[in-house]
């Protein structure tokens, strides 16, 4: 039975507090206003000392390694690619779809890019597949038994010369220059190969920009590309400052597949992160400071500048690495060495009325939440962050429509509303919280430029979405709490939903956890499977359970999560016949 | 800073250490983040002493620098204090027993979880042992408003240690 708490027992707390001896000695202040350097930093006060003879090891162990791995590299052989068809490493490259606004309407909002797009999915796959990367290489790789010396000694040519690129980890194949075996070699990179994005960005001047299509004014922009005839792109941002005259429409076959900010995230729905390793990020630097990522098309790099002219060689080999290995990034845009194992979490990007819907209110000094009845108010300003109100609306559960939890675009650095703090209600909701991207240019510094808001589906949330969306997020509730699927229903939002491996009882606690959580689930057959710390990009991040056999019945694992940095992240159960998957907080 | 003032300084702090303590530590959920916070406050206020003139205001200005420097990590790291479990073990008495010791992380929990400035309140009054005038004069606003805020803290940490949560969730998810 649960407790009732009393004035009695809040005095009781309230004395035994203040009768608590003090824990800081005033010797201590003497000390500080003597040397006011000697102030105590927790966090240094842990480094250091104890972690320098691990530091130390840890770098040995690793040199040693890498000195193994180089005497035995495991490289990939372009001959090994035997099925490689023409572009399709871009041929999931889902372009955004949006409503078409006119190009000669001035574009009032503000850092908004507008599209323009007759496109629809398959549309844009069929120019992605027609927008051909090296046809006659790709082609000649397609067949079995490709043994053309003239092309590996191109390619062999090419990787020397042309290539400044710097792996930054991985093992590079060894080049003796001097060696006339070299020239028959073929060149090949290794699967371990991690490009540094600062090699890939590219940062071009208005007058190279416009060499590919896009004309920049100060924060104008203007790009607009027709691809035979039938498709038609358009992005712009306050086109009335550039002149008629001077805006220009470019038929080229190349074209921008997805625009994302400087964190790398995209604007708009789409399989961006399988397909960034593969597109050329082109950074605008107009002032939301969006990156625009073409497909790759050979007439792409011949109006380029010589600069980059090792990036064509750089993107073939990327190419060829990733329809060998898909699942695994080469670039480290997102940090070194991550693999994506699930689909990202689905964001919902609402526009400026849409978000107004749901309580958020969008100036050029504020983002304001309010909750339904405007009595509390949350504002992230440009000078600090506070709430208003002190109404019991602010500690009512769920905030309605009102985020409960505020997170980065990776799941990290946590707000969490207080009146969800209760670990079981967290490890009730979690899984079936919606997250909305907000937008808080200008207002906050470049890097966290977007938050996520995660709310709680109410009915007044769902219903003040957009109708189709809110539909989608209703049947998928539905399956989500009876466990049912209708032949139907599709799962876009709720990774609970999408799962495709049957666990049952699939539980994590506690949720949130801090250093350790335990996974439990009672299994049919016995199979091979592991579990996996994953992002919200859907990056592996850490293997807590590598490949071993689930038993049949019950199974539980207790899991470290060390190291792990406070934020959301799915814990996933990988085997050959599917996976399966549950959100979990980790407040460290 | 000189000698002399230093020697003043110390005398005008020597007798709030132990409330500005009791605040610093009962604000920031735990006592290594309160250390931290007391720290900084005496460095600051420490740099704009020569600019208080009415040394009678040195406690309120010494408050208002803590409240203020509190307020603006939790701004920064868009965070709300969060209270360390490990850290109730440390700051009550062993000898209590498990069920004390349990309510007790539960009020506190819920205290740090009130309105930054209700709980502020709550803290400076019961824990620091302030006045209400002295309040006040931190906090800004008139006397009656702090007293509101102290009967309004009461009452709302006693409505949140006794709602019950879970059974809400249940309810809404019985609408879908």
């Amino acid at each position: 039975m649960e407790k009732t708490f009393t004035q009695r027992d809040i005095e009781k707390f309230l004395n035994d507090f203040r009768n608590l001896s003090n824990p800081y000695k005033l010797e201590k202040v003497h000390q500080l206003l003597n040397n006011p350097d000697a102030k105590a930093k927790y966090s240094v006060k842990l480094n250091y000392k104890p972690f320098n003879f691990i530091i130390m090891t840890s770098a040995f162990i690793l040199g040693l390694s890498a000195l193994l791995i180089w005497s035995n590299p495991k490289k990939v052989n372009i001959n090994e690619i035997s099925t490689f068809q023409k572009s399709e490493t871009v041929a999931d490259s889902n372009f955004s779809l949006r409503k078409t606004s006119d190009l000669k309407q001035p574009a009032y909002e503000k850092t908004v890019i507008k599209t323009k797009t007759v496109l629809n999915f398959e549309a844009a796959t069929k120019v992605a597949i027609d927008s051909t990367f090296f046809p006659e290489k790709t082609q000649e790789l397609a067949q079995p038994g490709f043994e053309d010396p003239l092309i590996k000694k191109k390619f062999a040519i090419e990787g020397k010369k042309d290539n400044p690129v710097r792996i930054v980890t991985g093992n590079q194949p060894k080049v003796d220059n001097s060696s006339q075996e070299f020239k028959t070699e073929s060149y090949a990179w290794s699967p371990d190969t991690i490009i540094d994005k600062s090699l890939l960005l590219l940062d071009l001047s208005d007058k190279e920009l416009k060499a590919i299509g896009i004309v920049r004014k100060g924060v104008a922009l203007f790009y607009h590309n027709i691809i035979e005839g039938k498709y038609d792109w358009a992005l712009t941002n306050y086109p009335d400052l550039i002149p008629e005259e001077e805006r220009i429409t470019t038929f080229n076959k190349f074209f921008v597949a997805y625009v994302t900010n400087s964190q790398f995230e995209p604007e708009g729905s789409g399989n961006f992160y399988s397909s960034m390793d593969t597109l050329i990020p082109v950074v605008t630097n107009i002032q939301s400071g969006h990156i625009f990522w073409f497909t790759p098309d050979k007439s792409f790099f011949s109006l380029l500048p010589e600069r980059y002219n090792y990036l064509s060689s750089t993107y073939k080999n990327l190419i060829c690495l990733k329809k060998k290995y898909p699942e695994r990034t080469f670039t480290n845009y997102l940090g070194n060495g991550v693999e994506r194992i699930l689909d990202p979490i689905n964001v919902l990007n609402l526009n400026k009325e849409e978000l107004q819907k749901i309580g958020v209110l969008i100036d050029n000094e504020c983002v304001i939440f309010q909750t339904i009845n405007k009595k509390y108010t949350l504002k992230i300003c440009k000078h600090g962050t506070y709430s208003v109100g002190n109404d019991d609306d602010s500690n009512v559960f769920p905030p309605n429509p009102y985020p409960v939890i505020m997170t980065d675009t990776l799941g990290r650095r946590l707000y969490i509303e207080g009146s969800i703090l209760n670990k079981d209600t967290v490890s009730k909701i979690m899984n079936i919280l919606v997250p909305v991207r907000i937008n808080l240019n200008n207002i906050v510094p470049p890097n966290q430029e977007v938050i996520i808001c995660w709310y709680y589906p109410t009915q007044e949330f769902l219903n003040a979405l957009p109708e189709k969306i809110g539909a989608e997020l209703k049947s998928e509730l539905i399956i989500v709490t009876n466990g049912s699927r209708g032949s139907s229903t599709s799962c876009n939002y709720f990774e609970v939903c999408k799962s495709s491996l049957k666990l049952d009882n699939f539980k994590l606690y506690p949720n949130p956890a801090s250093y350790s959580v335990t996974i439990e689930f009672e299994n049919s057959e016995e199979i091979i499977g592991s579990i996996s710390i994953v992002n919200m990009a859907g990056l592996k991040l850490r293997v807590l359970l590598p490949n071993t056999t689930l038993l049949s019945g019950h199974n539980s694992y207790k899991m470290n999560l060390s190291g792990i940095n406070s934020g959301i992240y799915l814990i996933s159960v990988n085997t050959k016949k599917g996976f399966k998957t549950q959100r979990l907080i980790v407040s460290q | 800073m000189d000698t002399q003032n230093k020697i003043e300084f110390i005398t005008l702090y020597e007798p709030i250490h132990t409330q500005l303590s009791k605040f610093c530590r009962a604000i920031s959920g735990n006592s290594e983040d309160g250390e931290d916070l007391l720290q900084d406050t005496i460095l600051n206020s420490l740099e704009g002493f020569n600019k208080v003139k009415d040394k009678k205001v040195f406690k309120s200005y010494l408050y208002s620098i803590a409240s203020n420097l509190h307020k603006m990590k939790l701004r920064r790291l868009k965070f709300r204090a969060e209270f360390n479990d490990t850290e109730i073990n440390q700051i009550v008495d062993f000898g209590q027993n498990q069920e004390y010791l349990t309510d007790f992380k539960i009020v506190y929990e819920k205290m740090l979880s009130l309105p930054e400035r209700m709980s502020e309140t709550l803290i400076l009054y019961h824990i620091s042992d302030l006045s209400l005038e002295e309040i006040q004069k931190i906090q800004g606003g008139s006397l009656s408003g702090v007293k509101l805020r102290l009967k309004r803290g009461r009452e709302k940490l006693l409505s949140l240690l006794n709602t019950k949560e879970q059974m809400k969730v249940a309810l809404m998810l019985l609408t879908f």
